[in-house]
Formats: structure tokens, C-alpha cells, sequence
């Protein structure tokens, strides 16, 4: 576990505030450490405050940006332009959509219940921000190290499935409660594989703090384990509530979904908490999966983590431009019967490769690579053949008459 | 080492207060423009009412929900402490098979092993399938 | 490096969140709708988890979230959506005045329980001196726990998962 001040910039800031032992070291420059040792806390709170507010709004930025990008990428996609009239290429749109969103006429239904109809867009933004709080944006750069750091990821982000639960009842909308019991239990399935996926990186990692988990990355993990990338990435799609995903909102079954009744700033908020999540989830990704800011040292750390990032981010919105939606029960068939077992397979299989190979050197790595490579396509044929479209037994005189038409 | 520990949460503490502020701030923003008349504010009765296809609904909230629903719910409560305890295992594996070899790993199975008959006997009678 | 050496103020948010805690347990039972106390219980959760956190057993804390706030509460709302009529529906309201006869039996035997028990307090742990892994990183000790202390208990653990997802199966199929 590193301490807050093993963190470059938390200590550059703090040392200019407050002159303590611990900065005897440190960079310097004229007139800092004016606040003595005794009062250190204020320093201490005045360095958090100000690392949260530019994480805060950095988070806020980059959703903007996101909504600009994804509207931009998803049009050429469709081979259409995308939106190019506000600013050059269009790059103030998303501040004219928050401008418009936040002054719109806000409406609260009679049937709503007041409390559970206000509180459900705040619990959807809370949690999503706080997985912020615990991310490495390069190398001697974080806010927190938790020794429980994964965890404390997973479970912040389980409390989303009650927000949305929330909302789909706190509006009294019909569509809203379909919508929001069918995202709660899309949602509730999806979360056992992603812990599950993420418990092979922990195995590997022998800890559950995010930085020591990207340091234990000789070969990132997505090559390492490709059973368990593949597994938390579709599972972090499906808690993202994104495009194959999608049948929370569905736009042309219901309406929208949970959100249905929401108008003006709650539906910000909304809309806020998905692209921020995909934000996060893209960052975690990153971390546990893609090495986090390691590369080549041609560039500084924080650029490497920068690059996959938005990379990670094209790859979701890659997703929705190209993947239809997926039926309810096809869902809950991949959550139950696939990516459950798979991601089984996956844990079982680093941990015989562990037992065989305690302290794995360079070229014993790749060789356990090339194992996991293998088990990797070999179960994947399994289920394909378990769970892929089956041959219409009891219809097949029905298949046969179109096909030969 | 404890000092540390609470540094960290302190400023996990702190986060959590500024971000339960900003989406309060955004709400209250929104709201006081209402009162300086950039946000409008015409309420009627049809506005209020429950949206479902532009008519006025006679019917009030919708009751039927499916017990499916809260199956599911039990299965995820279920499988979600059988992963508890999975990630203490999985910390401590590493270090524990050097020690004691095979057995470690036998101890997680024999426990996978248990909670998987009641899986396999769920999938097997159809339970998992979508109705 | 400050937070710790401030130990009364770790004991000042100690003592707001227990406030806070029986405020929502309050608000619990006393709310008529059963959805909006299925929401308060899991805000006092949230709560709970933070207790859990202020006593450096930060584990236990992520995993009260994980499953109390992220699992049981959607559980419990889902259980209290299937009421007829839950804008009205806490019922057990009108019996405010006979139930407080049985609580204050149960608070008095809880009380004695508490009272009984030698807590090793707080006091004891000194800020000021390292302490070693067990207190700082509970979840590698809790993994060494289960395999080589109470490993029939891990295993009992397992047992008792499977005879709960029988039990849902069981329920599924009456009503099915």
C-alpha cells in the first residue's frame, strides 16, 4: 500500500504548503512550507480538496468531451457527418446540450413519489464519480491507494443497480417499472461475472490494490488471460447499460426506459452518470487489464495511460455502432450459462498454471500465455456450440420450406 | 501504517462529500433558474400525468410485478457471497500453494464444487432460461 | 500523517455516522411507504460500511456495500414491490404501542450482551507505533484464516449457499 504522499503531485502541492520532515527531500521553491508542522491538516485538506476539485472536473470535462466524440465517431460510422455546426467540428454541441438540459421545464409526475423520484439521478452520479477517487493516472500519480482498491471499484459500482431500481419506481411510470426491472436484473446478472473475471487478475496480482495489480503486469492481462478480459469487458458493457446492452432504455420498446418520466436537470444527471460510468469502467479496464500506464519509456507514463484510455473509450463506442441489441433472454442466457462458467474455467486454469509454474520467469509466462490462448479457444468452441443458435429440431420442416424459398 | 490508513480514507471521505455536491449543485442551479424565469414553469394537469401515450391514464401505479424478478434477485444474492469469498482466497493463493501445494487449490474447488450442484441442478431443470 | 493524529476526530465522525445510523434505522420503521424504507435501510447500510471503515477494517466495509447495499437492498425492494398498495402498506405501524414491550425486552438482552462481553477498546491501539500487517491488510489475513483455521467452517459456508439456491429453486416452483 503506498502512502498519499508516494503520490508525485499530492506531495509537490502538500510540501508548498506545509514544512514538515517529510518533504525534507522535495522539490522546493522559494516560499513554501509556510504553514508549521502543527497545523499540518489544513495543508492536508487544502491539497485534497484541490486534487478532488481538478479529478471532479476533469471527470466533468471528459464527459462533454466523450458526448462530442461518441456523437462525432458514431456518425462517420453511418457514413453521415455527425454533428459539425457549433464550433469547429462541431465541438461546442455537448455545452449547448447541457445548457439546454439544465433549462428546460422540469416536471414532477402526480403519481411520482417525491423522495425515491429526486434521490435515484443523485445515487446515479455519486458512485460513478467516487471510483474516480481511487484511479492511477500514471506512475507515482493517484489520489488514494486502497488496499481493497478492486473491490472497493466493484462495489461502489453495484450500488448503480438500486439507483436505477429507484427511478423506474420513484416515477409511477409503467414503462419506467418494466424498464427499470429489467435493468436491475440485466444488471444483477452481469456483476457476477465481472467480479469473478476480476478475481483472476487478483490471483496473478496477489493483492487487491489497483497499483500493485498494474506493477504485476509483465504482460498485461489481456494477453495473459484472454478468457477474463473478454468476459469483463462484455460485463462491463452490460453494466454500462450500453449499445448491445441496451434494452433498459430501448427506444423502440420503452419509450426510455426508467428515465422515462425524468425531464430538465434529473435527466442530466442521468445521462451524466452513463457517459461518466463509461469513463470510469473504460479507466478501469485500463488499470486491470491493459497494464495501465506502463509502455516503452519513449513517452512519460501518463501519456501511455492517456492513449489506452481513449482507446478503451473507442472500442465501446466501436461496440454501439456496430453490435444490434440483444434480446432479454439472450441476455440473461450469456450472464447465466456463459460467461458464469467461462470466467470459471478462467480462475481454475491460472490457478493450475500458478501451481505448476510458483515463480514464473519471463519465457515461462509466455508458455503459460500460450495455455491460457488455448483453453481460451478450445472453451470458447464449447459454449459456442452449448449456447450458439441450435439446429431447429421439433421446426426443422419450417427452416427447410424458407430456406428453399 | 494505521496513519496512512486513515489518511486514505479521510480523503475518500472528502470525495464523497464533494461528489454528493455536485449533483445537488446541478439540481439547484437548474432550480433557481426556474426563479429567475429563465426555466419555465407551466404545470397542467395532462403535463403531470403519467406518460403513456399523450391521453390522460385513468389507472393509477401499476402492481403486478413478476416474482421472477426477486428469483433472480436470490440467485445474485447467492452467487455475490460465494465471490466474497473467493477474493481472500485469490489475495492469498499465491503465497499459500507455495506452502501447501495442491490442497489450497482443492479447498476452493471442493467449495465451488458444493455451490455448483445447485447451478448445474437450476440449469438442468431450466430455471435459468428467460420466461 | 494527519488524520491519525487527530484521533478524536476519527472518534468525532465515529460518533456523527452512529448517530446517523440509528436516525436511519429510526426513519426505517417509522416511514408508512415500505419502498422508502427499503431505500433508507440501504443508506443506513451505506452508513454501517462507513462504521466498518472508521474501525480499520476496511474489508468488511467494501463488502457490506458490496452485498448489503448492492444485493440484499435490491433483494428487500424487489420483495416489497410485490405489496399491494406500498405508498400505504407498512402496517405494522398500527401497532406502535404494543410492539414497544417485545423491543424493550430485546434491547435489554442486547444491552446485558454488550455489557457482558470484555471489548478490547479502542484506547488500547496506539497511533503513534507501527502496527503490524494483521490490523492494516485484513484481507490477506482473512484468506490465510480460511484456509488454515477455519476451513470446515468455509467449507459449512458453501453448504449453506447451496441449501439457500435450493430453497430459491423450491420457491420458483410453487409459484411457477
Amino acid at each position: 500500500m503506498n502512502t498519499v504522499l508516494d503520490s508525485v503531485v499530492f506531495k509537490f502541492i502538500y510540501c508548498m504548503l506545509v514544512s514538515s520532515d517529510e518533504c525534507a527531500n522535495s522539490f522546493k521553491i522559494i516560499g513554501s512550507g509556510f504553514i508549521s508542522e502543527k497545523y499540518a491538516i489544513i495543508g492536508f485538506l487544502i491539497t485534497a480538496f484541490f486534487l478532488i476539485f481538478i479529478i471532479v472536473n476533469g471527470a466533468l470535462v471528459g464527459v462533454l468531451a466523450l458526448i462530442w466524440g461518441e456523437r462525432r465517431l458514431v456518425g462517420r460510422f453511418q457514413a453521415r457527418l455527425g454533428p459539425n455546426r457549433w464550433g469547429p467540428w462541431g465541438i461546442f454541441t455537448p455545452v449547448a446540450d447541457a445548457i439546454k438540459v439544465m433549462f428546460k421545464e422540469d416536471i414532477s409526475p402526480t403519481l411520482s413519489d417525491k423522495f425515491v423520484f429526486i434521490l435515484a439521478p443523485i445515487l446515479m452520479v455519486v458512485p460513478v464519480l467516487m471510483i474516480f477517487a481511487v484511479i492511477p493516472f500514471g506512475e507515482a500519480t493517484f489520489l488514494t491507494d486502497l488496499n481493497v482498491g478492486v473491490l472497493f471499484v466493484l462495489a461502489i459500482t453495484s450500488t448503480n443497480t438500486l439507483s436505477v431500481l429507484m427511478a423506474g419506481w420513484g416515477s409511477g411510470n409503467r414503462y419506467g417499472i418494466i424498464g427499470g426491472l429489467r435493468a436491475v436484473a440485466m444488471l444483477l446478472s452481469y456483476e457476477i461475472p465481472m467480479a469473478l473475471a476480476a478475481v483472476g487478475v487478483i490471483l496473478m496480482a496477489g493483492s487487491l490494490s489497483i497499483i500493485q495489480v498494474i506493477e504485476s503486469q509483465v504482460i498485461p492481462y489481456a494477453i495473459f488471460q484472454p478468457l477474463g478480459f473478454l468476459t469483463f469487458l462484455i460485463a462491463s458493457t452490460a453494466e454500462l447499460n450500453r449499445s448491445p446492452f441496451d434494452i433498459t432504455e430501448a427506444e423502440s420498446e420503452l419509450i426510455a426506459g426508467y428515465m422515462t418520466e425524468y425531464s430538465s436537470m434529473k435527466f442530466g444527471l442521468f445521462y451524466l452518470g452513463e457517459f461518466m460510468a463509461t469513463i470510469a469502467s473504460s479507466a478501469i479496464i485500463v488499470c486491470l487489464f491493459l497494464g495501465g500506464w506502463k509502455g516503452p519509456e519513449i513517452l512519460p507514463s501518463h501519456f501511455w495511460f492517456m492513449i489506452k484510455w481513449i482507446l478503451m473509450i473507442c472500442v465501446f463506442i466501436w461496440f454501439r455502432a456496430t453490435f444490434p441489441r440483444l434480446r432479454v433472454d439472450q441476455i440473461m442466457e450469456l450472464a447465466w450459462k456463459g460467461l458464469f462458467e467461462l470466467t470459471l474455467i478462467n480462475i481454475l486454469s491460472i490457478a493450475i498454471l500458478m501451481l505448476i509454474w510458483p515463480d514464473p520467469s519471463i519465457t515461462e509466462l509466455w508458455i503459460m500465455t500460450g495455455i491460457k490462448w488455448i483453453v481460451f479457444f478450445v472453451s470458447l468452441w464449447i459454449f459456442g456450440k452449448l449456447l450458439g443458435p441450435k439446429p431447429l429440431q421439433k421446426n426443422g420442416v419450417a427452416r427447410k420450406i424458407v430456406l428453399q424459398k | 501504517m494505521l496513519n496512512n490508513y486513515f489518511d486514505q480514507y479521510g480523503i475518500i471521505g472528502l470525495f464523497l462529500i464533494t461528489a454528493t455536491l455536485v449533483p445537488l449543485g446541478m439540481l439547484l442551479v437548474s432550480k433557481l433558474a426556474q426563479y429567475i424565469k429563465v426555466r419555465p414553469h407551466n404545470p397542467s394537469e395532462i403535463k403531470e400525468g403519467m406518460y403513456e401515450c399523450g391521453m390522460r391514464v385513468d389507472s393509477d401505479r401499476w402492481q403486478g410485478y413478476n416474482l421472477r424478478y426477486y428469483y433472480y434477485a436470490l440467485l445474485f444474492v447467492i452467487f455475490d457471497i460465494e465471490t466474497v469469498f473467493l477474493f481472500p482466497w485469490a489475495v492469498k493463493y499465491g503465497v499459500l500453494s507455495k506452502e501447501f501445494g495442491v490442497s489450497v487449490l482443492l479447498a476452493m474447488i471442493l467449495f465451488l464444487f458444493v455451490v455448483t450442484i445447485g447451478y448445474v441442478y437450476a440449469w438442468k431443470k431450466g430455471d435459468l432460461q428467460w420466461k | 500523517m494527519v488524520f491519525a493524529d487527530l484521533p478524536t476526530l476519527v472518534d468525532i465522525v465515529f460518533w456523527i455516522i452512529a448517530l446517523f445510523t440509528v436516525c436511519g434505522s429510526v426513519a426505517i420503521i417509522s416511514v408508512n411507504n415500505v419502498f422508502k424504507s427499503a431505500v433508507l435501510l440501504a443508506l443506513t447500510m451505506v452508513s454501517v460500511a462507513i462504521l466498518y471503515f472508521l474501525l480499520s477494517a476496511d474489508f468488511i466495509g467494501v463488502i457490506q456495500i458490496l452485498v448489503y447495499v448492492g444485493a440484499v437492498s435490491v433483494l428487500i425492494a424487489f420483495a416489497v414491490m410485490l405489496v399491494k398498495d406500498v405508498p400505504r402498506s407498512n402496517s405494522a405501524n398500527n401497532l406502535i404501542n404494543l410492539s414497544i414491550i417485545p423491543s424493550t425486552i430485546f434491547l435489554v438482552i442486547i444491552a446485558f450482551a454488550i455489557g457482558a462481553e470484555n471489548w478490547i477498546t479502542k484506547t488500547t491501539i496506539n497511533y503513534e507505533e507501527p502496527l503490524n500487517e494483521i490490523v492494516v491488510s485484513n484481507v490477506s489475513w482473512i484468506g490465510e484464516l480460511l484456509i488454515r483455521e477455519y476451513f470446515i467452517s468455509f467449507q459449512i459456508a458453501g453448504l449453506i449457499l447451496l441449501a439457500a439456491l435450493i430453497g430459491a429453486l423450491a420457491l420458483l416452483r410453487r409459484e411457477g
